[in-house]
């Protein structure tokens, strides 16, 4: 991984995109528990947080333990963030945008309520 | 042969409360249940409404909008019809039995029935919507002293989450929920533990009367010998009661309810607006209520249905726009002609015992329900006079007539 | 974004993408019918045939496996001939209305379209096996895995263990092999027959048992160790898999041979045993459902893919688990067996079409029969569950409280569901009705069809308040990103 390392400041040092071969959609940046991390049109927001090394993507409500990509499919739950302000959402069926505010998501996850 | 003083049919809410009751007073009874999709019990918010169902509110004005729309009433009739005062004080007396039923059914069941005192909002959101507020402020059956007007800047205040196209709300004061599923679960288990015999997946295939009264059950089970028989069949109470070849006018009126994923606390009362009603339970489930439909026994939750609810749950609690439907489900209601329940003996045919045709308010009168049956069986005196909600030969021809 | 109104009379509606639902919609408009055809990914293809996200793009010339090229092949002859098809991508069924209504959603709008017929091509989830650790970050199901790594191309991890049955667990470890994951080992719990040389031999000329024959030789030139009778006992890990246990299982069940279990250090697991057909909208349909040992709940169909209810027709691994080749077979049935229904196309000339795919899928039948009896699950694996491991994941049921529901008298998934919360979570029991029904019926001694399952309830998949609310017609308008699965370059 050292080759991916250079030119990477902050958070998003490390890359585990694969890089040869592949030109991917526009880069952009997601602002993840307050750090921006790179990210690419195209990518999901499960893809574009595994990407900087990290894979616990919440915790549940009972025993408070760590989640993360399971299914990649969908199906089963387990990757849902706070996208935005709305909490639950599968970071696995969901396209990174530029901008876009993700937070790991704590138990039933925190709503903020706009009226 | 198996028999028990008393037999109740029927696993509702109202059949276990009786249960409990009959048991609490130690007279020998059996529960049989058979269950079946589309209990109302399942498919109710657990709102404990008694001024707020009594004047129209819940289900009762979506449904008069509904009527509104459809063209079947004019569009200027914004008061929904008013029940009788005779059921206002019956559902309040029942109401008021909440507090210390729910610790005594904590304590011999171990189920917490979740009761919450919430008051119930009406929200006005138009000039229609503010007229009809003032003729249950100026004219509600037990005056006003329950009943807050509130501002939209105390709206605001007491429901931040609640939106600000708003002309106001009144706030019912004693109207409050609980969660409807473990009500059940507790009247049905303090029973038990209380010595009732509790026979569920279990059909009643027959009534035996003997000169005129009640001897026994068939059941798939085998008999089973009783000297009073309770019908607290719910929508298929008419289906039971013909066995003992009493009739009763009770038909299923479906209703569709929809609950979201569990969000924080998020609403402080129950509200009531023309479109549907709001509670959210304890577990952060909020319930969203409900259609009036006559349907047979049909199940099927509509698409028309979740867009109604779900459009007037946004219009009350916009944020909700991005919340997401767990489930959708509906429940037959057992629907009588004048909304009132039938309860009590019939001419003709003794030992058996109505308690039946609860409509939308089964939840909120099982425990006086419950507390008159036993009553009845044990011949005491009544704790409310049963007079209004006696099958009488009147009700009969009325809800034929209509 | 732009405009568009969805079309709600239509004659045929295919649910799912896949190959199955592609084959489908292609004969449907061969046949010159108004067919719409719902996928829930942004670009149809399913799991199999899962695109690459529009804006990337390969830079050399890819090195396609079989299975690519298979998947290519698809796409052409869609876009070659169903461009009348309405594709509602990103858009997912809540539920199946009387009267053959589909309700549909996406993330902003929701809508009936009304149909003469329906082809439920929903396709199939891995079948969830627990175990102590499962639900650690860094464990994923092997199709999960691979469909990720092949749409993203994101590593998941740096030192991998594959553990399962059936030759995807193979391609999965060259798949990792080749982004540049170290893949440890893949450990095969049965001892499989496809791959064995002679089998292979005997089948050399089906596709198939072509891309399993190469892709056992991948793995031995990537110098991947490929382990029979072998599973994964337990992932270790505070917050992510650091470890893992592992060991051989008894050959004829399963059962783990714990005495001779070692630990090794690996970041990644795959888990995959097998399959299981999504028959959520089958069963709200109220389709007659059988129970196959080896998968478990199947909806009944004649030969040409009809279920007991008329007008609703099951085609692809939603329907059984054959795999990729013979869904296509299937779809191009079903769409050919629907037109026939709504007298598109004469009886005899659907005859014509449908006795080809016919034909191919009674060649692949005993081959297929002998794979699924190879990676049928054994209950063995069950023993791998302590009682503190969560059975349910989205409701964070123990083992432990499974017991205890059953010591008290529960008797089928129904009532487990009751006493536990056991399947009550967003997942709708997905993930632990499989495991937990098949516990049951060994631990109670009971049939499966009295262990039951748990009845889906619309809806189905998520849905929002506000794409409810806004519910359209045709005659509405709607501002819709999502529904551009097929980049107008693939259609010219």
């Amino acid at each position: 991984m050292k080759d991916l390392k250079e030119n990477r400041p902050g958070p998003s040092e490390s890359d585990h995109r694969v890089n040869t071969g592949i030109s991917r959609g526009a880069e952009i940046e997601l602002i993840v528990d307050g750090q921006p991390i790179r990210a690419y049109e195209g990518e999901t927001v499960a893809a574009a947080i595994l990407a900087t090394g990290r894979r616990a993507l919440r915790t549940t409500s009972e025993t408070g333990e760590m989640r993360g990509l399971y299914c990649g499919i969908g199906i089963c739950f387990d990757c849902v963030m706070i996208i935005d302000d709305i909490p639950n959402v599968r970071t696995c069926q969901t396209f990174v945008e530029n901008g876009m505010v993700v937070e790991s998501q704590k138990g039933e996850g925190k709503w903020s309520v706009k009226t | 042969m198996k028999s028990a003083d008393v037999i109740v049919v029927g696993g509702g809410v109202i059949g276990c409360a009786i249960t409990y009751y009959v048991a609490k007073k130690g007279i020998s009874v059996t529960l049989i249940d058979k269950p079946k999709r589309g209990r109302a019990t399942s498919a109710s918010a657990g709102g404990l409404w008694p001024l707020g169902e009594s004047i129209g509110l819940g289900c009762g004005v979506i449904f008069h909008r509904a009527l509104i729309e459809k063209g079947l009433i004019p569009e200027d009739s914004h008061v929904p019809p008013q029940l009788p005062k005779s059921f206002l004080d019956f559902a309040i007396q029942s109401n008021e039995m909440f507090p210390a039923l729910a610790n005594e059914l904590r304590e011999i069941s171990g189920i917490d029935c979740e009761y919450e005192e919430t008051s119930l909002l009406y929200l006005m959101y138009d000039e229609g919507d503010v007229a009809f507020a003032n003729t249950l402020y100026g004219n509600c059956p037990c005056g006003n002293s329950l009943i807050d007007w509130l501002t939209p800047e105390e709206l605001a205040k007491a429901e931040p989450n609640v939106t600000r196209k708003v002309q106001g709300a009144l706030r019912f004061n004693g109207d409050n929920q609980l969660n409807p599923y473990a009500l059940a679960d507790a009247y049905r288990e303090a029973a038990r533990n209380l010595g009732a015999d509790i026979i569920t997946h279990t059909e009643v295939t027959g009534i035996e009367i003997d000169y005129g009264r009640v001897t026994g059950v068939e059941t798939g089970a085998g008999p089973i010998s009783c000297n009073y028989l309770v019908n607290a069949a719910g929508a298929w109470a008419a289906h039971i009661g013909k066995m003992a070849g009493v009739e009763i006018p009770v038909y299923p009126v479906k209703g569709q309810i929809v609950g979201t994923e569990t969000l924080p606390k998020v609403l402080s009362a129950c509200i009531s607006t023309n479109d549907c009603y709001l509670a959210q339970k304890n577990h952060g489930e909020i319930i969203i209520g409900s259609t009036t439909e006559e349907t047979g026994f049909d199940v099927e939750v509509t698409p028309s249905a979740m867009k109604s609810l779900s459009a007037g749950a946004v219009r009350a609690l916009p944020f909700l726009k991005n919340v997401k439907v767990k489930r959708v489900w509906s429940g037959l209601r057992p629907g009588t002609q004048d909304e009132l329940p039938i309860l009590g003996p019939v001419e003709g045919t003794e030992g058996y015992l109505n308690a039946c045709g609860h409509f939308r308010t089964g939840i909120l009168t099982s425990p006086i329900t419950g507390l008159l049956i036993s009553e009845m069986v044990q011949g005491d005196s009544l704790s409310y006079p049963v007079e209004p909600f006696l099958l009488s030969k009147e009700r009969l021809i009325h809800s034929y007539q209509s | 974004m732009e405009r568009k109104n969805i079309k709600d009379f239509q004659d045929i509606v295919i649910i799912g993408g896949g190959p199955a639902g592609i084959t489908a919609a292609i004969e449907a408009a061969r046949a010159g019918v108004q067919c719409t055809l719902i996928d829930e990914a942004p670009r149809i293809g399913g799991q199999v045939c899962r695109q690459k996200p529009k804006n990337f793009e390969a830079t050399q010339k890819e090195n396609s496996n079989a299975e690519q090229v298979r998947g290519q092949k698809l796409l052409d002859e869609f876009n070659e001939i169903a461009e009348p098809v309405q594709v509602l991508s990103s858009t997912s069924v809540l539920n199946l209305q009387k009267n053959k209504e589909v309700l549909w959603a996406s993330d902003r709008a929701s809508g009936i379209i009304r149909a003469k017929q329906i082809i439920i091509a929903t396709g199939a989830y891995e079948r969830p096996v627990p175990f102590p650790g499962w639900t650690l970050p860094g464990v994923m199901t092997v199709g999960g895995a691979k469909s990720f790594i092949k749409t993203m191309l994101v590593k998941p991890g740096q030192r991998a263990v594959i553990s399962g049955t059936g030759p995807l667990i193979v391609s999965t470890a060259n798949r990792l092999h080749e982004i540049g994951v170290e893949v440890l080992a893949v450990l095969e719990a049965g001892t499989p027959p496809w791959s064995s040389k002679s089998f292979l031999k005997e089948w050399e000329t089906a596709d198939f048992a072509r891309e399993i024959a190469d892709d056992l030789r991948e793995l031995k030139q990537n110098k991947i160790p490929l382990l029979f009778n072998h599973a994964v006992f337990e992932a270790h890990g505070e917050n992510e898999v650091t470890g893992i246990t592992y060991g051989p299982v008894d050959a004829d069940e399963w059962i783990p041979l714990n005495g001779q279990a070692k630990k090794i250090a690996a970041d990644f697991v795959a888990v995959g045993f097998g399959f299981i057909p999504n028959t959520e909208l089958t069963q709200i349909a109220g389709c007659q459902h059988d129970f196959d040992p080896g998968i478990g709940w199947v909806v009944e169909r004649d030969k040409l893919m009809q279920t007991s209810v008329p007008g609703i027709l099951a085609a692809g691994d939603g329907a059984g688990i054959s795999g990729a080749i013979i869904a296509e077979e299937e779809g191009r049935i079903a769409g050919i067996k629907a037109a026939e229904n709504i007298q598109a196309i004469p009886a005899k000339e659907a005859k014509n079409r449908y006795d080809r795919p016919l034909g191919r899928i009674h060649s692949f039948e005993k081959f297929r029969r002998a794979l699924n009896e190879a990676s049928a699950i054994r209950s063995g694996l069950l023993q791998l569950i302590q009682s503190e491991t969560l059975v349910c994941r989205c409701e964070e049921v123990a083992f432990s409280e499974v017991n205890q529901a059953l010591d008290s008298g529960v008797g089928d998934l129904q009532s487990l569901k009751l006493f536990t919360r056991l399947g009550m979570g967003p997942c709708q029991g997905r993930n632990c009705a499989p495991s937990m029904g098949m516990y049951m019926c060994h631990t109670l001694n009971r049939p499966p069809e009295e262990v039951g399952h748990i009845n889906p309830r619309p809806p189905i998949k998520p849905v929002t308040l506000g794409a409810l609310a806004k519910m359209v017609n045709e005659k509405e308008t709607i501002e819709s990103d999502s529904f551009d699965a097929i980049n107008k370059e693939d259609i010219l």
